[in-house]
């Protein structure tokens, strides 16, 4: 290889280096660790999509909805908060033969939290372990805890059962 | 001493005496004369089939060249085949420096010279290297890493302190039997270091619960060790110096993690999550001549005699 070939390469090298120092792609997973909460039939175990469920956060500013009854759908997102070892969910019935606020159910978390630096692209958020579930059973049968880590990874950390008509 | 030498003479005389057959005069042998027709043949049929004879007279009736490879071609001017001498074996010299070519001393200036762009991390690297006939380098690097970062847009600033980062390993010259002072390398390397970072100014919101939080992560110590391909030239630019480039391909081999997350800038590593880094070295090369033995040769003094 003469000279010109090795100065043509070390262009190409700098042209490399240049390229392999340029940052990695933006944010994909989020900052704080959120609950997925599934819904599922008591009966089969299967996910089952529900309508006209009202779900909010006990204390709640202006009480309001995580989702409304106007929703469709087969899981939830619920945030914890971060200040506080313990957080609350309201879950109300819209369908009109159960719309009584006697058959509101209340699934409530109990949890460490962690501040964890996810990345630079992300930046910081919290994480959160759960040491227990509580609910109670109007509609709802029984709780799961699937995963106690609640990290940004999308996945169920609770799966909630439902009475249903088989 | 008469009687003596003529003992002597008696048992020399009993040895020259021929053992005389029974019952007959003594026979002269006969001594087949060696020259003959059939001797004088006799070296050119046995050699007929040798194949250096055949090569020497086939050379002497052909001219020859040398190809690309640098054997020689003879070309038969009778026939026009073109044929090579198996029975010449040309000398291929495997590695034409010696063992201790020469070491060298370099300097890392790249993380200096990106800082200036902007880059938020590193310090400077130093590396030493033997040059073992031009064609094994085998290596040892260290340096200093730091990080200080708040990046726009984000809610944290992270520190990492002055940090000692080690590599050792090797490279492989390509071009072994040219001039040394250009080099096309391919190498590899081991990293280690232990560091600690920290992270601050954290401003958390929680958009559903309407609260801003501000939690602080103390410093975390950790260690990483890696692994990097590395790919290199190094082109002589005056007299002893030289300039490099090597652009790395590395992987995280082990690393301790820490409670409140990993950490994004590793010294001698760089930034998490970016598979190729680079780097620039200015390089002094020492020859290594004086270590070479060299024959001692005794001058010879002659006095003469008062």
């Amino acid at each position: 290889m003469g000279k010109k070939g090795l100065i043509s390469a070390s262009v190409a090298a700098l042209a490399i280096l240049l390229c392999g120092a340029c940052s990695s792609g933006g944010c994909i997973d989020g900052r704080s660790g959120v609950p997925k909460v599934e819904f599922r039939s008591s009966a089969t175990g299967a996910a089952i999509r529900l309508d006209s469920l009202r779900i909010s956060g006990v204390g709640a500013p202006g009480d309001s909805a995580i989702i409304g009854a106007a929703t469709s759908t087969s899981y939830v997102n619920l945030p914890l908060k971060s200040d506080s070892h313990l957080t609350a969910w309201c879950i109300s019935y819209k369908q009109k033969a159960l719309d009584y606020p006697q058959l509101n159910d209340t699934l409530t978390f109990e949890y460490d939290t962690t501040p964890y630096f996810v990345s630079d692209d992300c930046g910081v958020g919290f994480r959160y372990y759960i040491n227990n579930l509580s609910c109670t059973r109007h509609l709802i049968d029984s709780v799961e805890l699937v995963e106690p880590l609640v990290t940004t990874v999308d996945q169920v950390y609770v799966a909630l059962y439902f009475r249903t008509q088989e | 001493m008469a009687l003596l030498l003529a003992f002597v003479a008696g048992i020399l005389a009993l040895q020259a005496e021929e053992p005389q057959p029974e019952g007959g005069t003594a026979q002269r042998r006969r001594i087949s004369p060696v020259n003959n027709a059939a001797t004088t043949t006799q070296h050119i049929n046995e050699l007929a089939g040798d194949t250096a004879v055949i090569n020497a007279a086939r050379r002497a009736r052909s001219i020859h060249y040398h190809d690309d490879s640098g054997r020689t071609v003879y070309v038969d001017t009778i026939t026009g085949d073109e044929w090579i001498d198996s029975a010449a074996v040309i000398p291929v010299v495997k590695m034409k420096y010696p063992l201790l070519q020469s070491a060298s001393l370099g300097v890392d200036i790249w993380d200096p010279v990106m800082r200036i762009f902007g880059q938020k991390y590193g310090l400077i690297g130093f590396q030493a290297q033997v040059n073992l006939h031009n064609r094994y380098l085998p290596a040892f690097e260290i340096g200093l890493g730091q990080a200080k970062n708040t990046p726009a847009g984000m809610n944290f600033s992270y520190t990492s302190p002055v940090s000692v980062w080690l590599k050792i390993g090797a490279d492989y010259n390509f071009l072994y039997n040219s001039n040394p002072d250009y080099m096309l390398t391919v190498g590899a390397r081991y990293g280690f270091s232990p560091f600690s970072y920290s992270l601050s100014d954290i401003t958390i919101d929680q958009g559903y619960w309407q609260e801003t939080q501000h939690p602080q992560i103390p410093s975390q110590r950790v260690t990483a060790g890696w692994y990097e391909i590395t790919f290199g030239l190094r082109v002589k630019l005056w007299g002893p110096i030289s300039a490099g480039w090597r652009f790395h391909y590395h992987g995280i081999l082990h690393q301790s993690h820490a409670r409140y997350g990993d950490p994004w800038y590793i010294p001698g590593y760089g930034a998490s999550g970016r598979p190729i880094t680079g780097s620039f070295s200015i390089t002094y090369t020492l020859p290594l001549n004086f270590l070479r033995r060299t024959p001692v040769v005794e001058e010879q003094t002659t006095t003469e005699p008062q």
